[in-house]
């Protein structure tokens, strides 16, 4: 067993525990958006992130080991106005607060965010949301690339990213197909966890 | 300082024009000098670290000469490469990956090896090899160095007894020259075939690299210094060399071999700046350090007050006339294009920072913008995935410290 510290609290955990999961174990609640319980770490978002003592840089929970000796903080005030800030970054990406998901609504509220003082203008062509199915409607402009559509479709090659910085867009297939035509059976699992509505169900 | 024996790299002074890009790599026009030829190379001393190697096997001295060297990563992390080593020798490394893409505007030392020294390259790839027990070795090329690429393929060709144990695989990088794939782990995930995007650390790739396998990722320059200190141990004798990429409003641009810890002043005097405004330090993901402040050592400890690195060497000079401003900007645009997009603190902040810059440039923000930029700028750095995002405000943030705000002394 490994012996840490999180938050002052000494706790021991199995190796290859990550932070994120010892620290639920112990009702420390350490905000998250892109992980999904039972899927493989994404860590995109970095809302997740922690301080471990000694290291200048923040490190996302959600895929950080345990080790030995080490000593995390999970709200220090450099965490804290690094969730701020990426909180604005969200809110500004999807273009408003109110049509997130009320668990990312909650949380901005809980971090004191109440709307993103810059706005980012959208980057993507019209026809870019052409490409859902009969059954699931995609709008690009929505999406703040929180990856928990591509955790959570069963096959894995379906949903994938494309382009890069703000051209950055949810693509289909291997190259960029429509929906209907990768093997995509409209289970909706994607949408189910789409915090944004970038893709939703058609109406 | 140049040498005559063996004939190995640096007595060449200024040999290319760099266009000006303002995205992407800078073209190269060449002044028509081919690439040493393999007999004057073997002539001259070389092969011999590799040939001793080869007879005694003694890999383990090789990894001690290595370690006494002190010598360093090249492409900007700077850590010491037998430590690196050592770390992946407990898990029986599988491929060596060789970083020759070279991404950094600007830069050129790679360039410059595989041109004009493919032997030396491939003679550090040999030793590497053999040191860390490794029969595949991949080369990756930048795809704008394609007289290279086909150099070395001569040389693998022509010479193979040479490597004949080796598999050492030649690719070209993206097409579009695609600065983050620099990053190892993206470069991996290129060499694979997939979205050239870096993967979360950890597992290194030593732990777990190209198809999943144990990889060793070493920069162009860092082996290339491997058969020059295994034969001329001097000069490595109290000093670290490096290749630094010199250019800008200079009458002698060109690679210069310095020594890390030489004062900058004195570097830059060779390649005879006309005068100098500011010092684009580190490459476009340095940051620009005015003329006053060129006082100090060319070494990370030292450049770090300014808040710039040495980075892979680069070192671009601006003249009277030249605006800080208006090259902070054009960093700043670079970042946001070449963001992957994978993480949220490197793809929203490049956006903001450089709508930021562009806001810098036309004197409109106010106190509070500057305190909001700190804060995207520490929010990048404390949490991106790579060294791009950590690396992208520092042109913004040296600019703010030497340009804008009150200075200190």
């Amino acid at each position: 067993m490994i012996n840490l510290q999180i938050n002052g609290q000494c706790l021991q955990a199995a190796p290859g525990t990550t932070l994120l999961e010892l620290a639920r174990r112990h009702d420390i609640v350490i905000p998250t958006l892109c992980h999904l319980p039972g899927r493989e770490a994404r860590s995109v978002c970095r809302l997740c992130v922690v301080e471990v003592a000694g290291q200048e840089r923040l490190f996302p929970a959600c895929s950080t080991a345990v080790s030995a000796g080490m000593v995390v903080r999970t709200h220090s005030q450099k965490c804290i106005h690094t969730r701020q800030v990426l909180m604005e970054f969200i809110i500004a990406e999807h273009g408003g607060l109110h049509t997130l998901s009320p668990p990312l609504r909650a949380l901005a509220a809980e971090l004191g965010v109440s709307a993103a003082r810059f706005a980012l203008t959208p980057q993507h062509a019209a026809d870019g949301n052409r490409y859902g199915s009969d059954y699931i409607r995609l709008q690009q402009d929505k999406c703040i690339h929180c990856d928990r559509c591509i955790a959570a479709c069963r096959d894995h090659h379906i949903i994938h990213r494309a382009g890069r910085g703000a051209n950055t867009q949810l693509t289909f297939g291997t190259h960029n197909t429509p929906l209907a035509e990768t093997p995509c059976t409209s289970c909706g699992d994607c949408v189910a966890v789409c915090p944004t509505g970038a893709l939703s169900e058609q109406g | 300082m140049p040498r005559r024996s063996p004939p190995l790299p640096y007595s060449v002074r200024s040999f290319y024009a760099a266009g000006e890009e303002p995205d992407g790599k800078a073209l190269i026009e060449v002044a028509g000098r081919g690439p040493s030829s393999f007999a004057a190379y073997a002539a001259g001393g070389g092969f011999r670290a590799l040939q001793r190697l080869r007879a005694d096997g003694n890999a383990a001295e090789v990894l001690r000469q290595i370690y006494a060297s002190g010598l360093r990563g090249c492409g900007g992390s700077h850590l010491p490469l037998a430590r690196k080593w050592q770390a992946a020798m407990p898990y029986a490394p599988r491929y060596l990956v060789i970083n020759g893409l070279e991404g950094e505007p600007d830069t050129f030392k790679d360039y410059f090896l595989l041109r004009d020294y493919p032997h030396i390259v491939l003679e550090g790839i040999a030793i590497s090899c053999r040191v860390l027990g490794v029969r595949e070795a991949y080369l990756v090329i930048n795809a704008a160095y394609h007289e290279c690429h086909m150099a070395l393929e001569a040389v693998l060709q022509q010479h193979g007894a040479w490597f004949d144990d080796l598999a050492i695989h030649l690719l070209s990088g993206p097409e579009q020259d695609l600065y983050v794939v620099g990053e190892e782990t993206a470069l991996l995930n290129y060499i694979e075939g997939r979205r050239g995007e870096p993967r979360l650390k950890p597992p290194f790739p030593h732990q777990s690299g190209l198809w999943g396998q144990p990889t060793v990722v070493n920069n162009v320059e860092t082996l290339s210094w491997i058969p020059i200190l295994l034969t001329d141990a001097a000069r490595f004798a109290g000093r670290h060399p490096k290749l630094v990429t010199l250019l800008g409003d200079v009458a002698a641009p060109g690679i210069y071999e310095v020594t890390l810890g030489q004062p900058l002043c004195e570097i830059l005097q060779q390649a005879q700046p006309e005068d100098i405004s500011f010092v684009e330090i580190g490459g476009i993901s340095g940051g620009l350090v005015p003329a006053a402040r060129l006082d100090v050592a060319y070494a990370d400890d030292a450049l770090a007050p300014l808040g710039v690195q040495v980075g892979a060497g680069t070192l671009r000079v601006f003249g009277h006339g030249c605006d800080p401003v208006a090259e902070m900007a054009r960093a700043l645009e670079f970042f946001q294009a070449e963001s992957c997009g994978r993480c949220t603190p490197c793809r929203v902040g490049t956006r903001e920072l450089a709508r930021f810059a562009r806001a810098l440039q036309d004197g409109a923000v106010s106190a509070e913008d500057i305190h909001w930029a700190h804060r995207v700028a520490a929010t990048m750095q404390h949490s991106s995935t790579c060294g791009l995002g950590r690396a992208a405000p520092l042109p913004l943030l040296s600019y703010l410290k030497h340009f804008a705000e009150p200075q200190d002394d």
